[in-house]
């Protein structure tokens, strides 16, 4: 069984993800619950202590994804009845920006979505989804969906500023996405870049339509943003900028990236470069000063199942500069053909082939980087020691203090992490 | 000049290829730019134009190529005229959605770019028959803008027309979008006075009349139009004039086009047989048969009253199947469907193992598998798909195969029962079990339970004779609290103090041998009894004489010393019994005594959805505390309430939060036990939660007291709260 969300519920998050946003689903309310409970767990915005009851009509005590409850009648008859009720309704919750979009099951009714709205006079403010990408990976239907938005919100050519950049592939279904997107705009904040806009991933629907004074548009996780990047470029002639080593995981990673995006911007990359310095530093005091008998970190065996353009940065850098050894190497569908093909080339060339695709649970790592689900299966079945998740699922923790993946905040996390583990081992 | 677009809608057979194909040719031949999309799964609307050939459809298209790799000019064929010719396709009669596959045509070709091309004329030709969502997308506005109804005098092709005109008229309203009738003639008698009456009724033109003619047939036979084949035949300029038609159509000419007025079935009767209504039909009267009684089906609350449905029956389906240590379970859906409950349910598993220390069961990712449906199997079916997880499961050593359907597959019709008796029959020894609860189809969350235990409970082997022994069967736990596992220990532990064993847990972590072996218990221990386990427990003595006790399991005391008693009266140990009680009481009332002084005289408000609180209540008269009401707020899972209480406790229903917060501000309670929603911040009161399973045997409920004695200590409201202020 793959536990992996799909493009539907990347659709439904892409939406959510905009701050003044919100997902209608036109569908049962079983289709609902996840990603409902899911994004009010990960971008909350209502006082969850406000909540009304089941009985409320669309919402049956949930503040996100309202849905039509559909049932058998509705399949044959048309969702149109409650549609036509439940549009006034949420119109009245005053959102920037609403997007219908149908469950598995209403995509085969066929009912006209746009119509309705048009009916209700929404068609300004609410788009239609009558299909989505059903059991597709989830960054395909994110991306698909950003790509929709930005289309239907007919954005305006603005005149583009040379400091100004959006961060595209961002999603909350990341671990730590808000404190990623802190790290990144405060490494380009060294560098004098001003971020305009993360699609997806917290900004408002203004600052969507303010996207197009961007210079340039720097992609983080291309397996989400393929499809936005190349909609900017041909619709505004803003160039994408890609990062040969992947997302910026790990100081040798965040280094590349940062030269790639001063090149790109003709920015200065000396501040944040002497940030990461002064982060390698650091780090280095620290473990220098560890001490293990087996020698560990050194030795210790891990297994990555994450987006490619995650997996490539983490498995150099947990090799390269821990001396860590990758048994299992698995990419997620929806992958990035370029981090895919490095990361298998990569490891080919360190004779570390056989890790790619590898079965974790033959492999039994000391560390597994996936999602909580899959990690702690391994762990409570005693193949694997600790898990570290690398995406939000409904059933993961909570955090208070910001946390980071990437950059030079996000490399000391990784350590923390890493070392706090190791030194249980025997 | 303007584009436009013309649907062509008529019952399947009726000749609507044929007049498109000629239409679309004589349109060409006047030098216009026109494209033909053939929307009928028998894709031949276009055959005559491209030489009687049928060429690729989308819909194979799509099946074959990768999203990355398709190209407009790979669907699109250039027919007579240069009449650029598509034809959608559909999936194998009797599979999948053709409907679907219109849409996804649509969506291909749009996201193709077929719109950056302004054909001076688009023509749809589609299928009448059926003018469900799918094959009613050429109507809508961004694509048709006016729709031509092809009918022959006969009625069912009326009857057709009229249900078209039905399909228009919820899709556009008043706007007007119907250019007129194309009267295909049969050759029956009266046949254009019927027309002529439909169309009068309907207030439309008959904008042409084809005679029947055997030139059509011999164009056919040469695979091209007659417009191509006898361009000067009285026909062909029949079908000039409707092409002059469209033209005045598009350079709107003059009002062409009207609304969609179509005739209720009586009065479509009426005008078209000219036949008057028989008066009142009389209903069935069964009272003469002798019958047979079925085990009965029993419906969830939310079912039965036609509320919204929570959840949905498939994932309460497989949260049944999942139990099933040994048995794999295929959900037949779209992956999002599977998340929505095998999140919850290894969630569950993982927590519990992580903190109560049950042993984790790592087997359960292991025997869920699912054939993750997307749009192509929306189109075409799933049943190969199906057919080939089924093979995977066999393959990973499984012999007993649970097929769950989702939403989807019962939408599309997949034949679950087909797909599984073929397995089946190819692989002896391997029993495939579809659970056809079709997502929301049939139901809830709850629904999807109680189809489930009846589907189990129908494959043991039926025995009214009730056996000999010293072991019971535990029925109907539920499974959605982390420390359910941790609590059935506590109850067999107390079976095993009387010697007892535990046959089977129906349904709850058990093997499927042990199903099987269900008739081999003396007495079942219902776990609950709200509507689900009543509905459960009915299903149950319908194919078993395995007795029920009639008590649920135990919380508290009171409960506990009960629940054991009966249970040693059933088994002939009520001396060993005592003793128990006895070991237990000394403890209890230990505790009791420890906690009195800081609850006793408490007043307690109750706010609880409709679910047995008596272990509240026992344990509030042991502390002497005062519950001074119970508030039934609404639950969509359970609807029945019964307490020993309610005589001398007040019960309220249909207990709202506001009615509870107003309570508070009134009554002023000591304490509200709650289970949803929790209390709101201005309700400034000490409130704790009701938990879902309180846990069984004599001390669970003492140990809640422990917690309340603690909050009664504690500021009513925390500081955090308060930052809330100002959130909507
Ligand atoms: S599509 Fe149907 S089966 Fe799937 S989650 Fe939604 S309601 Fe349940």
């Amino acid at each position: 069984m793959n536990l992996d969300a799909d493009g539907f519920i990347g659709t439904l998050l892409a939406i959510e993800g905009i701050s003044d946003a919100r997902a209608v689903m036109n569908g049962p309310n079983g289709c609902r619950g996840n990603p409902a409970y899911f994004s009010d767990r990960y971008f909350p915005r209502d006082n969850s202590l406000n909540r009304r009851s089941f009985e409320e009509p669309f919402f049956f005590g949930q503040s996100r994804i309202p849905c039509t409850y559909l049932d058998s009648d509705d399949y044959i008859h048309g969702s149109t009845q409650k549609l036509r009720e439940i549009l006034p309704l949420i119109a009245e919750k005053g959102d920037a920006f609403l997007a219908v979009v149908n469950s598995p099951g209403a995509s085969l009714i066929g009912d006209d979505l746009n119509r309705l709205l048009n009916e209700a006079r929404l068609d300004h403010v609410c788009m239609a989804f009558e299909g989505a990408a059903y059991s597709r990976p989830l960054p395909e239907g994110f991306d698909e969906a950003i790509t929709a938005i930005l289309r239907w919100l007919r954005l305006n050519r603005l005149p583009r500023m040379n400091n100004r950049v959006n961060l595209l592939g961002f999603s909350m279904v990341q671990k730590y996405w808000q404190g990623n997107i802190a790290e990144i705009r405060h490494l380009c904040g060294l560098m004098g870049l001003t971020v305009v806009s993360v699609p997806g991933a917290g900004s408002s629907v203004s600052e969507l339509r303010e996207s197009t004074t961007a210079s340039c548009n720097i992609v983080i996780f291309p397996e989400y943003s393929r499809q936005t990047a190349e909609f900017y470029e041909s619709e505004f002639g803003i160039p994408a900028v890609y990062s040969h080593e992947g997302a910026p995981v790990g100081f040798d990673a965040t280094e590349a990236w940062i030269r790639t995006v001063a090149v790109a911007t003709g920015c200065d990359p000396t501040p944040a470069l002497d940030e990461i310095r002064t982060r390698r530093t650091h780090a280095f005091h620290r473990i220098a000063r560890y001490h293990h008998e087996a020698g560990y970190p050194k030795g210790a065996t891990f297994a990555v199942r994450g987006d490619s353009s995650f997996a490539l940065p983490l498995t150099m850098w947990l090799y390269e500069y821990l001396g860590m050894m990758p048994v299992s190497v698995d990419i997620m569908a929806g992958e990035d053909p370029n981090a895919a093909g490095c990361l298998q080339g990569y490891l080919a060339a360190n004779a570390l082939s056989v890790a790619f695709g590898a079965d974790p649970a033959v492999a039994g790592p000391d560390m597994y980087f996936g999602d909580d689900l899959s990690g702690k299966d391994l762990v409570l079945s005693g193949r694997c020691r600790k898990s570290v998740d690398i995406f939000n699922r409904t059933t993961g923790d909570i955090h208070f203090t910001e946390r980071a993946f990437l950059g030079g905040a996000g490399a000391l996390w990784i350590l923390d992490l890493i070392f706090d583990v190791v030194k249980d081992f025997p | 000049m303007i584009c436009i677009r013309i649907a062509v809608y008529g019952k399947g057979g009726i000749g609507k290829s044929t007049i498109s194909a000629n239409v679309s040719a004589a349109l060409a031949q006047d030098g216009l730019r026109v494209m033909q999309i053939g929307c009928d799964p028998k894709h031949d609307s276009t055959r005559l134009l491209i030489g009687g050939e049928v060429p690729t459809t989308v819909l194979e298209y799509i099946k074959n190529v990768l999203p990355e790799d398709r190209r407009l000019e790979e669907i699109v064929f250039k027919g007579y005229g240069a009449v650029a010719c598509v034809e959608a396709g559909g999936p194998e009669p009797g599979v999948g959605c053709a409907g679907r596959g219109i849409i996804t045509t649509f969506e291909l070709l749009e996201s193709l770019g077929i719109k950056s091309y302004s054909f001076d004329v688009s023509i749809y030709d589609v299928l009448g028959d059926v003018v469900c969502g799918g094959f009613a997308v050429p109507v809508r506005d961004e694509y048709a803008d006016a729709v031509f109804i092809v009918t022959s005098g006969e009625y069912l092709s009326l009857y057709a027309a009229n249900n078209i005109l039905r399909g228009i008229q919820n899709f556009t309203g008043q706007t007007c979008k119907v250019a007129g009738i194309i009267h295909n003639a049969r050759g029956l008698e009266e046949e254009d006075d019927r027309v002529t009456r439909f169309a009068r009724a309907v207030r439309l033109p008959i904008v042409a009349s084809i005679p029947r003619s055997e030139i059509f047939a011999n164009a056919e036979k040469e695979g091209c139009t007659v417009i191509e084949r006898y361009p000067a035949s009285p026909e062909a300029s029949i079908f000039r004039q409707i092409a002059g038609h469209i033209e005045n159509i598009r350079s709107a000419r003059s009002p062409v086009l009207y609304p969609a007025l179509p005739l209720s079935d009586k009065k479509l009767e009426e005008i078209v047989l000219q036949r008057e209504a028989r008066g009142t039909v009389q209903k069935y009267d069964f009272s003469s048969f002798c019958v047979r009684e079925a085990p009965g089906r029993h419906l969830s609350g939310s079912v039965k009253s036609k509320r919204p449905l929570i959840g949905c029956a498939f994932a309460g389906a497989v949260s049944v199947t999942a139990q099933i240590t040994d048995v794999a379970t295929i959900m037949h859906c779209p992956r999002s469907c599977l998340l929505m409950i095998c999140e919850k349910l290894l969630d569950t598993e993982q927590r519990s193992a992580t903190i109560f220390g049950q042993p984790y069961d790592p087997g359960l990712v292991n025997r869920l598998l699912s054939t993750d449906m997307t749009d192509e199997e929306f189109i075409f079916g799933g049943e190969r798909i199906l057919a080939e997880t089924i093979e995977s499961a066999i393959k990973k050593g499984f012999t007993h195969i649970f097929v769950v359907t989702a939403c989807p597959p019962g939408i599309v019709g997949d034949n679950v029962g087909n797909v599984a008796k073929k397995v089946s029959e190819q692989y002896p020894g391997v029993q495939v079990i579809p659970v056809p609860v079709d997502g929301n189809l049939t139901g809830d969350f709850a629904q999807g339970v109680l189809d489930t235990y009846r589907m189990v409970a129908g494959l043991m082997p039926e025995s009214k004779r009730v056996k000999e022994c010293t072991s019971v069967n535990i029925v109907a736990e539920k499974w959605l609290a982390l420390n359910d596992e941790e609590s059935i220990g506590v109850v067999e532990g107390l079976l095993e103090r009387l010697g007892v064993t535990v046959n089977c847990r129906f349904l709850r972590k058990c093997s499927f041998g042990s199903l099987l072996d269900f008739n081999n218990a003396a007495l079942n221990l219902p776990a609950d009894n709200d509507d689900a386990s009543e509905g459960i427990r009915k299903t149950l003595t319908s194919v078993s004489g395995v007795p029920f006790l009639d008590r649920t399991l135990p919380v508290g005391f009171g409960e506990t010393e009960a629940w054991l008693m009966a249970v040693a009266e059933f088994f002939g140990r009520e001396a060993l019994a005592n003793e128990i009680i006895a070991e237990e009481r000394d403890e209890y009332n230990r505790r009791i005594e420890r906690l009195r002084p800081h609850l006793e005289g408490k007043t307690v408000l109750i706010s609880t959805y409709p679910r047995s609180v008596d272990w509240i209540c026992d344990l509030a008269e042991d502390l002497k505390m005062s519950i001074v009401k119970i508030g039934l707020t609404y639950s969509p899972i359970s609807e029945s309430f019964a307490s020993r209480h309610a005589g001398t406790i007040p019960v309220e229903k249909n207990y709202t939060v506001d009615m509870r917060s107003e309570d508070i501000r009134t009554i002023r309670p000591d304490l509200v036990l709650y289970t949803y929603p929790v209390l709101k911040p201005h309700d400034q009161a000490r409130g704790a939660h009701i938990p879902y399973c309180p846990g069984f045997g004599f001390h669970a409920a003492v140990e809640r007291a422990e917690l309340w004695s603690r909050l009664l200590k504690l500021p009513a409201t925390e500081g955090w709260k308060k930052d809330g202020e100002g959130i909507l």
